[in-house]
């Protein structure tokens, strides 16, 4: 018995001393791969390369390093393999080595992941990467990382974040609220489409349905891609609805026209063109091309509308399209009608395609309201016999935080990463899966990139509310009585600014009278020259009379002034010399203003500062030309007080000198 | 109990054979000084075919050079507040060339560029062509721009000189 159970307990034994070794090797493994781990394999080598260097850097201690990010609730340890973050004298070595470009931000305060995405915690290449199962945030490709930017700062222009900038400037350019929702974004103002049946040729309708870029490549209409038969469908409908806004009428056009022989037509053909030439029309109109691009292109137009709504339309634009921001003219009839029939002579050529013929379809209305309401033309036309349309795409809101797994490829074989998606969708939105409702908005690599960025920025992150940045307030500044109605009426604020309110194609006027002189305004509306030669649009000559003027001009002299601007500034002599040398010699202002046509032509010319400018807004606006037009190239030179006051005496001196 | 016994030490030799592989892949890449293409080209993908995919700018752009941050903002700012003079190329036939003698530096001259440092870059566009002795059309920048925003300038107008053309 006693053998048996001898034998029984030494098996036993044996057993149990090759199991413990075995164990002992099993349990040996854990500090083992600690102990050959990636990154030490990285701070060494980085130790190695810090002595070669002929600066002195400071070694790094062997371990396992990380930013701590509290008030982000973020761990990051990038900083284990990248140690050279913070070396200047790295700059010029490999990753994972080198130096990070330089930023705004400390790299201590807010970590790594906040800008970068990936996995924050990892110690490994491959995991921080965070292209690894269940981790939703893989690291940003670095020509989309202003993203990040994005998810603090909400403003509309953020500093030292350009491509972010562009995007959101291109985001509320291309309407993107008018389908998606989107939070910061205006709508643009779309045409309504109410009495579009009486203003269209049916023709120009059907051929710009199928291809907006035709006939004005500069459209913000993007293109829908829609089939033959499916535009044909939406011009029948669209033709339909012939009532103005209010039931407004169309005024018949005035007998001239129609009873003038062959030379009397084209004398008036001949003060058309003048009239249309003065009242600078290209301002804000190109023509094939050549203008402005505050509003459409004029070149085909005669083939576009009837002669009659034009006529109506120019005399009353805000009889046809409340809330436009074309201006009244002030033309009488005889002016008017030169001017129509000119443009109906001049602006005809169009070669456009025929309709096809097809069997009439009796269902053509409630078949055209079905597209209408499949692609959402009501999200940006309005058209009023139709409900307020609901944003019936995608919700951007927090496209950001879109996860891989969400997104439908289909069949295309694009890498597949969240920013791609929404770079791809952008330049064809056709491409993973057809018969899709988003148009084509032709958009250009960089600025499909630069969406893209804004776009990655939404997301619901969680950023302590004092970090983050908001946009400015809107300005609801709304002038009133005489004043406040000739601004309605001349649409001022399509082009100016007034405190706040407005858009900025030409100047801010909110100091207009603390910069200009009286006599300068005046003369200016009658005869708005050119005063800067690199601006396309330029101030139309509205034709106002004199005592609108007048209205205008009091109002300017009461409310668009500061009592801060104003300075005495003596002129003397000695003054004007020193100006003198100092705008040709030191500063050299010549590079970019003309005095007697000689010079840059980047600014306007100074030959008549006098007789526009006061004195007073020229010596601030010399100290510090950003505090008036933050967008201005003229640099700020850190003006003394005297050495402004002697280029002023010597500008305002210029007239006198004949 | 011998069966159970037979069974878990297999099972800890499966389990400890596949970690001494790893533990080995990582020491013989222990003293790479750079991050091995293969590792960063199967890390591209999650889940999807390998061949045959590409980056999607290369798909529908094939001239995409990839910016730094700092070229792409120094790029903002080139075309905002110098290019009227030195050309939206840097070429030196901007807008504005016309009117000025001398013309301005053209910064794909390469045989001119690389004669000089990025300090003296920096220092020229700071205090102005008259703060280093050369024409003083060229203006001062230090009041108007950023400390950073010259820096990326810099960067960009080195990328310019390096150029084909």
């Amino acid at each position: 018995m006693e053998s048996i159970e001898v034998k029984i307990m030494s098996k036993n034994r044996t057993y149990f001393a090759v199991l413990s070794v075995i164990f002992l090797f099993v349990l040996a493994f854990s500090p083992m791969k600690d102990f050959f781990s990636e990154w030490k394999g990285y701070q060494h080598n980085f130790n190695k390369i810090g002595k070669d260097l002929p600066q002195k850097i400071s070694t790094v201690d062997i371990g396992i390093k990380q930013i701590w990010v509290r008030k982000l609730d973020k761990v990051d340890r990038c900083i284990t393999c990248h140690s050279g973050l913070k070396e200047n004298a790295m700059m010029n070595q490999k990753e994972p080595y080198n130096t990070h470009p330089h930023i705004y931000h400390d790299l201590e305060e807010y970590g790594c992941t906040i800008c970068h995405e990936g996995q924050g915690p990892a110690t490994t290449y491959e995991e921080s990467t965070g292209r690894v199962k269940y981790w939703d945030k893989p690291m940003l490709p670095s020509e989309y990382m202003e993203a990040s930017c994005g998810k603090c700062h909400k403003e509309e222009k953020v500093p030292l974040a350009a491509v972010l900038t562009q995007g959101r400037k291109l985001i509320e350019q291309s309407n993107c609220v008018g389908c998606h929702k989107l939070p910061g974004y205006e709508k643009q103002w779309v045409p309504k489409l109410d009495g579009i049946g009486s203003k269209v040729d049916k023709t120009w309708l059907y051929n710009w349905l199928k291809d907006p870029q035709k006939y004005f490549p500069k459209t913000k209409m993007p293109n829908f891609q829609l089939t033959d038969e499916e535009a044909k469908t939406l011009t029948d409908f669209l033709m339909t609805f012939k009532t103005f806004p209010s039931n407004a009428e169309l005024e018949t056009l005035p007998k001239i026209l129609a009873e003038e022989t062959k030379t009397g037509q084209e004398k008036i053909v001949e003060l058309g063109s003048t009239k249309f030439r003065e009242a600078r029309c290209i301002s804000c109109h190109s023509i094939n091309g050549k203008g402005g691009y505050a509003a459409n292109d004029l070149g085909k137009v005669a083939s576009k509308i009837s002669a009659e709504w034009l006529y109506n339309y120019i005399k009353n634009p805000k009889k046809f399209q409340p809330d436009v921001v074309m201006p009244r003219y002030r033309l009488n009839e005889e002016t008017l009608t030169a001017i129509v029939a000119y443009m109906e002579s001049e602006f005809a050529e169009n070669d456009m395609q025929k309709i096809p013929s097809v069997q009439y379809d009796p269902d053509f209305y409630k078949k055209g309201m079905a597209l209408f309401e499949k692609y959402n033309c009501g999200g940006c036309h309005e058209l009023n016999i139709l409900k307020k349309q609901e944003e019936n795409a995608p919700d951007l809101t927090f496209i950001g935080n879109k996860r891989l797994y969400e997104i439908e490829f289909g069949k295309s074989n694009i890498e597949q990463t969240v920013p791609n998606y929404i770079y791809s969708k952008l330049k064809d939105p056709h491409i993973f899966l057809q018969n899709m409702k988003m148009p084509n908005f032709s958009f250009s690599n960089e600025e499909a990139r630069a969406i893209t960025v804004a776009l990655l920025g939404n997301t619901d992150e969680k950023i302590p509310e004092d970090l983050k940045i908001y946009p400015k307030q809107v300005s609801y500044y709304s002038p009133q009585g005489e004043f406040g109605k000739l601004v309605n009426d001349l649409a001022c604020f399509g082009c100016h600014t007034m405190f706040g309110r407005g858009r900025l194609i030409a100047t801010d006027l909110s100091l207009e009278a603390s910069k200009t002189r009286r006599e300068w305004i005046e003369g200016y509306f009658k005869v708005p020259y050119s005063l800067r030669p690199i601006l396309t649009e330029r101030m139309p000559n509205l034709f106002l009379s004199d005592a609108e003027i007048k209205v205008i001009v009091d109002y300017m002299e009461k409310v668009f002034i500061a009592d801060s601007i104003e300075r005495d500034i003596t002129i003397d002599d000695a003054k004007i010399e020193k100006g003198k040398g100092l705008y040709f010699e030191k500063y050299s202002c010549q590079s970019c203003h003309q005095i007697g046509m000689k010079g840059g032509y980047v600014g306007p010319p100074l030959d008549k500062t006098s007789t526009r400018l006061k004195p007073g807004w020229i010596f601030y606006w010399l100290k510090n030309p950003q505090s008036f037009v933050p967008e201005t190239i003229e640099p700020n030179n850190d003006l003394s007080d005297e050495d402004a006051e002697a280029i002023t005496a010597f500008l305002l001196s210029l007239m006198q000198e004949k | 109990m011998k069966l159970l016994l037979i069974v878990l030490i297999c099972s800890l030799f499966i389990c400890c054979t596949k970690k001494k592989e790893q533990v080995g892949e990582q020491k013989t890449k222990k003293d790479t000084t750079e991050i091995s293409d293969v590792k960063k080209d199967s890390l591209k993908t999650t889940g999807t075919k390998k061949e045959n995919l590409k980056p999607a700018d290369t798909q529908i752009d094939s001239s995409f050079i990839k910016l730094t941050y700092e070229q792409i903002q120094g790029k903002y700012v080139f075309l905002k507040y110098c290019s009227v003079c030195h050309g939206e190329q840097g070429k030196g036939n901007g807008f504005n060339a016309f009117n000025l003698n001398p013309k301005p530096r053209n910064f794909t001259d390469s045989s001119y560029m690389s004669k000089i440092n990025d300090s003296q870059l920096i220092d020229v566009i700071s205090k102005g062509g008259r703060g280093v002795n050369k024409s003083q059309l060229m203006p001062p920048w230090k009041g108007t721009l950023r400390n950073d925003d010259i820096q990326y300038v810099v960067k960009y107008v080195r990328l310019l000189s390096e150029q084909k053309h």
